[in-house]
């Protein structure tokens, strides 16, 4: 018994369509996605491209300029430097003929969680001398490489007596938070 | 059924008689083309995502290295350098100067006043000093002298007492325009 050719026809249709949803279909998406890959991926070669060339040429700026940004590098350093802190404080009281008698360095105010860019380090000093001496030591910590804020300040004599005075100084000196 | 008189009314052989209708195979061609058709694109489109396939690996290792040229210290560095310089400038902008504070109370020092002892706080913008007087007027001119002064918004008389050598022993208290005051 043979199927009319009709029905041969039609089911040879069917199969063509069969295939197209089985075969084309998935290529078809398979092609999409394919496309949106490599634009995706030839956009981050440009974009990375870009920054590398942009890190190459600020690296290069970087080596020429290596003096000044290490100065700068030292207004708020990535460490604490606790011992820069104590030996620049001790020359700039003995350059302005002041007596450091007490020095301290706390430890950071805020934590590593805050969002705050910087830590703080807390300094408490203990000076004597005369006030000219202190108002000049104040005006070299002022213009310090190492930022310093004074945050309060007493003085009173050492004695009735002699001309010497007690000064008492806290200040904050900055690290960066990384 | 017999053979009657010579006569034989069934053929021996059984004939098929076939009959040609124009177009028959029509349906049976259509249907061909379509599969081949469908064979066919499926194949150029496998071809093709192979291409593209071979085109994504080859991006992937464009990328491979442009990571391998990356310089990451120099990165770090600069990431560094980049924070400092946000930092600094935040810092920068809010650096006290004491020593313009006590420049305007030298100024503004009456030459009959004798400071005792003084402390400044940041936080709470005030100076407290103790101080000698000769007489009230001093102190009252003293005081007048201060307030002249816009980077001082108040100064408070606390305490004044006669001491035995004729002078006067007070307490004040300065408040300060932090911006004023103690900023370049």
């Amino acid at each position: 018994m043979t199927l009319p050719r009709t029905y041969v026809g039609a089911s040879l249709v069917a199969i063509a369509g069969i295939l197209f949803w089985v075969l084309i279909m998935p290529l078809y998406d398979k092609i999409i996605d394919q496309r949106e890959a490599i634009t995706l991926r030839e956009e981050l070669i440009a974009s990375r491209t870009e920054v590398i060339d942009t890190v190459a040429n600020l690296t290069k700026e970087f080596k020429i300029k290596s003096t000044e940004i290490e100065r700068f590098k030292s207004i708020v350093p990535t460490l604490k430097s606790g011992p820069e802190l104590v030996s620049s404080i001790q020359a700039m009281a003995i350059q302005n003929g002041l007596q450091l008698t007490n020095i301290s360095l706390a430890g950071a105010v805020s934590d590593n969680t805050s969002a705050n860019p910087y830590q703080e380090q807390n300094i408490s000093l203990s000076l004597s001398g005369s006030y000219p001496a202190f108002k000049s030591f104040l005006m070299a910590i002022e213009r310090n490489i190492r930022l310093i804020d004074i945050v309060s300040i007493s003085a009173s004599p050492t004695d009735g007596k002699s001309s010497l005075i007690n000064f008492s100084i806290k200040g904050l000196a900055y690290y960066l938070n990384q | 059924m017999s053979n009657s008189n010579g006569l034989q009314l069934l053929p021996e052989n059984r004939k098929s008689i076939s009959i040609k209708v124009p177009g028959e195979n029509i349906p049976i061609y259509i249907g061909s083309f379509l599969v081949a058709l469908v064979f066919l694109i499926a194949g150029g489109l496998s071809i093709y995502s192979n291409g593209l396939k071979n085109k994504i690996a080859a991006k992937d290792g464009e990328i491979l290295v442009l990571e391998n040229r990356r310089d990451k210290q120099a990165e770090q560095k600069l990431i560094i350098l980049s924070k400092q310089l946000g930092v600094t400038s935040q810092i920068l902008k809010n650096h006290i100067y004491w020593s313009v504070g006590f420049s305007k109370i030298e100024s503004a020092m009456q030459s009959q006043i004798q400071f005792k002892s003084f402390s400044a706080n940041l936080a709470e913008k005030t100076v407290n000093f103790q101080a000698l007087s000769d007489s009230y007027t001093t102190v009252a001119k003293q005081l007048a002298a201060f307030i002249s002064d816009d980077a001082i918004k108040d100064v408070t008389l606390n305490n004044v007492n006669i001491l035995t050598s004729g002078k006067l022993d007070f307490n004040a208290k300065i408040d300060f325009n932090e911006l004023k005051f103690i900023k370049k």
